[in-house]
């Protein structure tokens, strides 16, 4: 071995004689690291929705209809003495009206008709942080269900659950298209390599005559592969950024994958393509006995 | 050098090649070895580099026996042959310096030695001029010097050519002898395989004889 530039050079020798499927091999990988970063990308941002959900996360405790107003001060500083809370705020019915004629605007007219107003008083709950896990907000929901005077309590959580939930589905899935990804890889990486093999038959037969170890046979076609997997992975990356600016223009929150998981995934998309390189060689040098 | 106890080779096929060969090659020998074509010459040759295993007996090459060999011995022992066969096998669109390079580039020789290695055995062939061109433009006599220059390239103890001239006009072949013939002058054991019986008697020398795979030596 050694020979770098002997090795490099009928790497791309390699690729030129086996031209489309070299290419083809490469748009294969391409696509399918496209996809694993479609996926990656979704999960990035179903996880940072999760997060930005999970810091809103407010408890309403809705109150029996007509307490007095000496009962809404008792309960609030029996809620304020529950660990974990941070702030509570009074929403009185017609506060709760105002908000609702704000919120819809052109159609308020049809409160008019009301006679009464239908909103019930509330209390708004602010939680410190930690405190927003699924189990400690339900625990908490239980504590402000049981303070006397509150009917109802609404903790927003369910959906967070659900949506942690979907998080959990979607790794599953990743890691289901990560193994397709590894798969259809080494196949079309090893396609590529059996053509440029092939095409390289009588090099390989003069190679083996005048005494190349196998690691000098097979480092060009090593270097084929590292080459084919960093070009797939270098035009799916860019492919991804691309979905990613198409994405950011509907939804302005929309993340890209950090520069961590971006080098990440050129580095394997590298790596899988060496070692697809390998997978084929092996079997192929195989054949018809080095000796 | 070069021993064979006993060897014998049948292929898979069932068609016997070699039966109960034995014989020794020494340094610096020139051995002829005739027979009509199909009688086993090329499978000897193979059996010394090792491209085929004996069924039966041994082969020993230098320090290498055929029964004790790992394959990663093998490109090291190929080093140490050279083998010229009667289709050249050059690399066609490689330039003549490049297919003897190739020989030198294996072993991991140094820049300076493969370099003065590949134009030393370009000019022992009188090919030094045509180093530039590719082995396609070259004609069949050149062809088959470049191969021979590929096979010195990294000096040999043995040079092994399998029917070297088969494809030749009488008047390049004697060139190709006389070649072979002055590697071996210059210390180097060779091994021609050829049916050339013409050839075979101008260059006298050491003669085996193998027919149907049996193999018996003038005297």
């Amino acid at each position: 071995m050694g020979d770098i530039g002997f090795s490099l050079r009928e790497a791309f020798v390699g690729m030129r004689r086996s031209g489309l499927t070299a290419l083809a091999a490469v748009v294969v990988m391409s696509l399918s690291f496209l996809m694993l970063g479609l996926f990656m990308l979704l999960t990035v941002n179903l996880r940072h929705a999760v997060h930005l959900a999970q810091a809103r996360v407010e408890i309403a405790a809705y109150v029996e209809e007509n307490v007095a107003p000496d009962r809404v001060m008792a309960m609030a500083d029996s809620l304020r003495q529950i660990p974990g809370i941070r702030s509570v705020e009074w929403i009185s019915k017609e506060d709760a009206l105002e908000r609702f004629t704000e919120e819809l605007g052109d159609d308020a007219a049809l409160l008019e008709s009301l006679e009464a107003n239908p909103l019930p008083a509330s209390f708004e709950i602010a939680i410190y942080d930690d405190y927003k896990t699924e189990g400690r907000v339900s625990s908490l929901a239980e504590q402000i269900r049981s303070v006397d005077g509150v009917e109802d309590v609404d903790s927003g959580l369910t959906w967070v659950a659900q949506l942690n939930r979907g998080i959990a589905v979607v790794a599953v899935l990743d890691l289901g298209f990560g193994l397709i990804v590894v798969f259809a890889t080494v196949v079309s990486v090893g396609s590529a390599i059996k053509l440029a093999l092939l095409s390289r038959r009588e090099t390989i037969q003069v190679l083996k005559l005048v005494g190349a170890t196998k690691g000098f046979i097979r480092t060009p076609f090593l270097i084929e592969g590292v080459i084919q997997g960093a070009a797939a992975a270098g035009i799916a990356a860019l492919l991804l950024w691309g979905s990613y600016r198409f994405a950011v223009s509907f939804l302005p929150d929309f993340r890209f994958l950090s520069h961590f998981s971006l080098v990440l995934f050129v580095v394997l998309g590298t790596a899988l393509g060496g070692i697809g390189a390998m997978v084929s060689l092996r079997g192929l040098l195989k054949e018809k006995a080095w000796g | 050098m070069i021993s064979f106890y006993d060897v014998g080779k049948a292929y898979r096929t069932g068609t016997v090649a070699v039966e109960r060969a034995s014989f020794r090659i020494g340094r610096n020998e020139f051995v002829f070895l005739v027979g009509p074509s199909g009688a086993g010459k090329s499978t000897v040759l193979k059996l010394i580099y090792m491209e085929e295993f004996p069924t039966a007996g041994r082969v020993v090459v230098g320090k290498i026996a055929s029964d004790r060999v790992k394959p990663r011995q093998i490109p090291h022992l190929r080093r140490k042959l050279g083998v010229v066969y009667q289709d050249f096998r050059l690399l066609k669109d490689w330039t003549a310096y490049e297919n003897v390079a190739i020989a030198l580039r294996v072993t991991g020789a140094s820049r300076k030695r493969l370099k003065k290695r590949t134009l030393a055995s370009l000019a022992r062939v009188g090919l030094v001029h045509k180093s530039g061109e590719r082995a396609w433009q070259l004609s069949g006599g050149e062809q088959q010097r470049l191969a021979i220059a590929r096979a010195i390239a990294n000096e040999p103890i043995l040079v092994l050519a399998d029917e070297p001239t088969g494809n030749l006009d009488p008047e390049t072949s004697l060139g190709i002898f006389h070649l072979l013939r002055d590697i071996h002058l210059a210390g180097t054991a060779v091994l021609v395989a050829t049916h050339d019986a013409e050839m075979v008697k101008r260059f006298a020398g050491r003669v085996i004889r193998i027919d149907g795979g049996k193999l018996s030596e003038d005297i």
